[in-house]
C-alpha cells in the first residue's frame, strides 16, 4: 500500500459519521453536569411546579388541619333515677290483647328498661324507686315515691 | 471575537452541537473506541464550560478544543494499558463488495495506527483525519512545526510498513 493510498483511506475517514446515539449521549451528559440544580429548576419549571404545588399544598392542608372533637351521643348519657321515674310513669298502661293476654304482659313488662340496683341506690336521685322482683319474672313489683 | 457563555444556554447547545462532531471523531481515531471518545468528549465541554471564556476568532477556538481533545486522550493512552484489542470501526451499510473490501482496509488501517506512540498518533489524526494544517497541529500539540512534520512523516511510513506486511 503507497503513501497516497493511505493518505485517500484517512480522507474517507474524515467524512465517517458520528453514531447519533453517541452524540446523543454526550450532549445529555454534558447537558446534566454542566447545570447546576437551579438552572436545571428553570429548565424543567414545568415539571417541578407539578410535583412541588400539590405537595406543597397537603403539607399546608395537614399542618393547619385541628383535631376534630366528636360530641358525646346524649343517647349513651346515664339517665338519672328522677328521668327513669319520669319515663316509667308517662308511660301507657300496657293493652292485654284477648286473645294472648299472657304474651301481651309479656312484652309491655320486658319493654320497660331496668334501672340498675346501684342507680336506684343513688343518693342523688329526686323519687325512689323500689324494684321487688317477683318469682314470677314477668312480675316486677316497682314503688315509686316522691 | 467568539464569547463562550459561562452559564449553561441555548448558545452553549449550540456550540456543542456544532463542535461535537469533530471532537468526538478526532478522540475516537486517537482512542479507537467510541466509549472512550464520549468520555473524552464529554470532558472536552465541561472544560470549555468552566472556561467560559472568549477566544479572538474561530480558528483559536477550534484549536483550543482540539488540544483540551489530543491532551485528554493522551492522558488516556497513558493510564490505559495496550490490551491488543482491536478497535471498533462502525461499518458503513453497504453492500457492494468494494465497501466491504475498502472498510476491511480501514479497519487494518485503524489497527495500524493503534501500534503507533500516541503523539505521532495524534499528529497523524490532526493532520491527516481532521485535516489541519502543519502549523495548527504544532499548535494543538505544543510542538515545532518541524517534530509535527517528522513525527507524520514516521507515522505514514510505519503505517505503510504494518499495511504492506499484512498483504504479504
Amino acid at each position: 500500500m503507497t503513501e497516497d493510498q493511505i493518505r485517500e483511506l484517512f480522507r474517507e475517514m474524515r467524512e465517517e459519521p458520528v453514531p447519533a446515539d453517541s452524540r446523543a449521549r454526550v450532549r445529555v451528559a454534558v447537558d446534566e453536569r454542566s447545570r447546576t440544580w437551579a438552572e436545571r429548576l428553570r429548565r424543567h419549571w414545568k415539571i417541578a411546579a407539578a410535583v412541588l404545588v400539590p405537595a406543597f399544598a397537603v403539607l399546608v392542608a395537614m399542618l393547619a388541619r385541628e383535631p376534630v372533637r366528636v360530641p358525646r351521643p346524649e343517647a349513651n348519657a346515664r339517665p338519672t333515677a328522677a328521668e327513669e321515674t319520669a319515663a316509667l310513669t308517662a308511660m301507657p298502661a300496657p293493652e292485654v290483647s284477648a286473645s294472648h293476654p299472657r304474651l301481651a304482659a309479656h312484652r309491655a313488662v320486658r319493654a320497660v328498661p331496668r334501672p340498675s340496683a346501684e342507680r336506684i341506690a343513688d343518693g342523688n336521685a329526686a323519687g325512689v324507686v323500689i324494684r321487688i322482683e317477683t318469682p314470677d319474672p314477668n312480675v316486677v313489683i316497682l314503688l315509686v315515691g316522691g | 471575537m467568539l464569547e463562550i457563555p459561562r452559564e449553561a444556554s441555548d448558545s452553549f447547545d449550540r456550540i456543542v452541537r456544532e463542535r461535537e462532531t469533530r471532537v468526538m471523531r478526532a478522540a475516537y481515531r486517537i482512542l479507537g473506541n467510541w466509549s472512550d471518545a464520549e468520555d473524552v468528549a464529554q470532558e472536552v465541554f465541561l472544560r470549555l464550560h468552566r472556561h467560559g471564556s472568549s477566544f479572538p476568532n474561530d480558528a483559536a477556538f477550534g484549536s483550543w478544543l482540539y488540544r483540551v481533545t489530543v491532551n485528554l486522550c493522551l492522558d488516556r493512552t497513558r493510564a490505559a494499558r495496550p490490551t491488543g484489542e482491536m478497535p471498533e470501526l462502525r461499518s458503513q451499510d453497504q453492500s457492494a463488495e468494494a465497501a466491504v473490501i475498502r472498510e476491511q482496509e480501514k479497519r487494518r488501517l485503524m489497527d495500524a495506527l493503534s501500534t503507533l506512540p500516541p503523539r505521532e498518533r495524534a499528529a497523524v489524526v490532526l493532520r491527516e483525519i481532521e485535516g489541519l494544517s502543519t502549523s495548527e497541529v504544532a499548535s494543538v500539540m505544543g510542538s515545532a512545526e518541524a517534530t509535527v512534520r517528522s513525527q507524520v512523516a514516521r507515522a505514514i511510513a510505519r503505517l505503510r510498513e504494518v499495511m504492506s506486511a499484512e498483504e504479504r
